[in-house]
């Protein structure tokens, strides 16, 4: 499980910079509002998204020679309330589980057992701890909550995603595995891989562009030094879809 | 103080507190600015802080910001109480320079004295572009709120399954259907269960530590198990659900008790079977518990007799956390003014100076600096003294505590400590009659409402939201008969809730 995911990591860094599509190549380490937004990003229906593309066209890249000559798409209307929350540790616990249908209990541990959610990054996710800290009330979304968010999400993927592969009843992940641990992303059941995490997550189907833009970054992973290609783009597209602001804000 | 003395300290005085003769009760600023503004969004969800128009409320040398020193001008010496018609004469005028007029800037909620503080106007994009967004933003959009709702009170977003089927029902059709959801939802263990949303929303009113706990699941050290504060949250939630009376956090006589997502109350306290006698057990009993079989205290709730109980106002865990050993036992009193109706003496918030206040346990509270604050908090705190903390009387009323149990340790005059007090400037002759008066007040309606309004919208009203939280607190108090429940059925059709 470890080489596997390291593995996977070594593989999202090369997507994260910049091998990858060009949603996927957001960075999640500035807040928990730009985790990951390589979904909503392309998605024309999200208010408040930073889209980047908001056509149900596959993304192009037309810089060759490094100049972006496109025109910059207008950015989408923005609410004058930003009515957002962010779902904190017991909402986004119980959004995860019905998402990936495993249990609270095999979510996210962390050094040996305790719960992400319940316990070591409850604070983090806005959470309080009455009885021991005196943690009244929620802190706010503080420095270190998109990185819990990042490690909570991605072992609840990585959890889902093994489980499946074991499985001759997978819950989401049934794409069919190829030489050298690639998937097969020709498979209908990529696609439905991509729809399943969209409906159960974000309570809508993606758009075209979306679903391209996911099926992309297969290839981004297939070059790089992953063992588990097919594995672990499974993975990055699940971890891709449950960090976004659609996902992670209400 | 006489009529003739500068406005300077005048005005500052009364802002803060401190200006009254020992006859009289003297409104503070703030209040006086709420009764000539009632309506003001300032005025909303309390009372204006002092920087309203100060820059400093230090009676020994206050200072005003722009809007401040024109109120002082408008008023030329006038008793603070012409502060109605100072107001009318500065309306106009712009005093901090930010382009906005005094009034605008009171209409819309900002601070007239800041040029960094102005109205902003929510601008809304035109409908052309708003064809291809997932929800409708700038006005109530149902499956919007739909799947908010579901996360507020239930805890989990609805299955596409189920959000399909709203999408496709009709407007009327939905509305039903969000509020059959907001009752499935306030009925859920993420809501009303141990350490759901209801118990989240006492902690900061309760201060629970574990070290010092009785009960399930006690501290570790014995000696240390003072009292079981989970009748305390338990007894808020009670009063949060169904169709009973948010008043009763501070007027029950009861005990509150809970079973999975199941609240039950009883005159008296359980018998909590899951506290069984452990073999070999061997501890002290206490009085105001009740004890297993091995004589142990356990479920340490509430000690006080049921005609001086004033529900988490004279709790055991509030009589051994927050009176301690105190005299005069300010602390507690002001947990409460803060906790359920809002003001927090501490950043001169509810401000009601009644006299200079007597020192009777020798702490200097009538000093000039320090008469600020304890000309409103002593008075508020007098009807607490006869509620023992710690003591021979542990936890329970007792008439006779001022003379009986800090004579020797507070000085001679501590025995004179009244039980009579003030609230809202309003004489209170006991406890019971505070907590009638705090009921009954509009501080507790807008403070019971505004922590679901800051649970469900993130942060107190603003400007635009006024007039919709003003309408919700006055509704709860009127028509809901102080109902939360069905005050939160009307939360979820406003457009403050509903518009993403």
């Amino acid at each position: 499980m470890r080489l596997e995911a390291s593995s996977f990591l070594v593989s999202l860094l090369l997507v994260a910079c910049g091998g990858g599509p060009a949603g996927a190549s957001q960075s999640s380490t500035d807040g928990a509002e730009s985790t990951g937004d390589v979904a909503s990003d392309t998605s024309p229906t999200a208010p408040g998204s930073t889209t980047s593309a908001d056509t149900d066209e596959p993304p192009e890249d037309d810089s060759d020679d490094g100049t972006d000559t496109s025109e910059e798409p207008p950015p989408p209307p923005t609410s004058p309330t930003a009515n957002v929350h962010f779902k904190g540790p017991q909402r986004l616990e119980n959004d995860l589980t019905a998402v990936l249908e495993l249990d609270a209990e095999e979510l996210c541990t962390e050094v040996g057992g305790a719960s992400c959610t319940q316990d070591v990054h409850k604070v983090a996710l806005g959470g309080v701890a009455p009885y021991d800290l005196g943690i009244y009330t929620p802190a706010g979304i503080g420095a270190t909550a998109p990185i819990a968010v990042d490690r909570l999400t991605l072992q609840a993927c990585m959890r889902r995603i093994d489980l499946d592969r074991e499985s001759s009843d997978p819950v989401l992940f049934a794409v069919p595995q190829l030489g050298g641990g690639t998937a097969d992303i020709g498979d209908p059941s990529a696609v439905a891989f991509i729809d399943g995490l969209y409906t159960r997550g974000l309570l809508r189907h993606p758009t075209e562009a979306e679903t391209q833009t996911l099926l992309l970054m297969h290839a981004d992973i297939a070059v790089s030094d992953s063992l588990l290609p097919g594995r672990d783009w499974g993975v990055a597209t699940c971890f891709a879809v449950l960090t976004t602001t659609e996902f992670l804000f209400y | 103080m006489a009529r003739s003395t500068p406005l300077i300290v005048l005005s500052a005085l009364a802002c803060s507190v401190g200006w009254v003769s020992a006859a009289n009760a003297e409104p503070s600023g703030p209040a006086l600015m709420c009764e000539a503004l009632p309506d003001a969004p300032l005025c909303a969800a309390g009372l204006p802080q002092c920087s309203l128009c100060h820059e400093s409320t230090d009676p020994a040398m206050p200072t005003w910001n722009p809007f401040g020193d024109d109120l002082a001008l408008a008023l030329d010496g006038d008793p603070f109480d012409q502060l109605e018609m100072a107001l009318a004469a500065v309306s106009d005028l712009d005093s901090d320079g930010d382009g906005f007029t005094n009034d605008e800037e009171l209409e819309a909620g900002t601070a007239p004295g800041d040029p960094a503080s102005a109205p902003a106007v929510p601008m809304c994009p035109d409908d052309a572009d708003l064809e291809d967004l997932l929800y409708r933003i700038c006005s109530y959009d149902a499956q919007y709120a739909y799947r908010r709702l579901s996360l507020d009170f239930c805890g989990r977003q609805p299955s596409f399954e189920a959000y399909e089927a709203f999408s496709a029902l009709g407007p009327a059709e939905q509305r039903d259907a969000m509020h059959d959801t907001l009752d499935t939802c306030l009925q859920s263990e993420f809501w009303r269960g141990r350490d759901g949303v209801l118990w989240q929303l006492a902690y900061s009113k309760v201060r629970p530590v574990h070290s010092l706990k009785s009960g399930l699941d006690p501290s570790p050290l014995t000696q240390l198990q003072i009292a079981d504060y989970d009748h305390d949250l338990t007894l808020f939630a009670y009063t949060q659900i169904d169709d009973h009376d948010a008043r009763d956090v501070l007027l029950a006589d009861y005990f509150a008790r809970l079973d999975g997502t199941t609240y039950t109350a009883a005159p008296e306290p359980f018998e909590d079977s899951g506290l069984a006698c452990e073999e070999d057990e061997d501890c002290p009993a206490a009085e105001g518990c009740f004890q297993n079989t091995c004589g142990c205290f356990v479920g340490c709730t509430q000690a006080v007799i049921p005609e001086r109980r004033q529900g988490m106002l004279t709790t055991r865990w509030i009589a051994l956390y927050s009176t301690m050993f105190t005299a005069i036992p300010r602390n507690t009193a002001a947990q409460a003014y803060r906790a359920y109706l809002g003001f927090d003496i501490a950043k001169q918030e509810g401000l009601y100076p009644v006299g200079t206040p007597a020192d009777y346990d020798n702490k200097g509270v009538d000093e000039e600096t320090c008469a600020v604050c304890h000309s409103t908090l002593d008075a508020l705190t007098y009807p607490f003294t006869r509620f023992s903390g710690f003591g021979p009387q542990r936890a329970l009323y007792f008439p006779e505590r001022m003379e009986h149990e800090f004579f020797a340790h507070e000085g001679p005059d501590i025995a004179n400590t009244p039980e009579a007090g003030s609230l809202f400037g309003q004489p209170v002759a006991d406890l019971r009659e505070w907590a009638q008066v705090a009921a009954a007040s509009d501080a507790f309606a807008r403070a019971t409402v505004l922590q679901y309004w800051e649970l469900t919208m993130g942060g107190p009203p603003s400007p635009e939201q006024t007039e919709t939280f003003a309408t919700l607190w006055h509704d709860f108090r009127d028509h809901h008969d102080y109902r939360v429940q069905a005050m939160l059925h009307d939360l979820i059709d406003t457009e403050a809730y509903g518009a993403p």
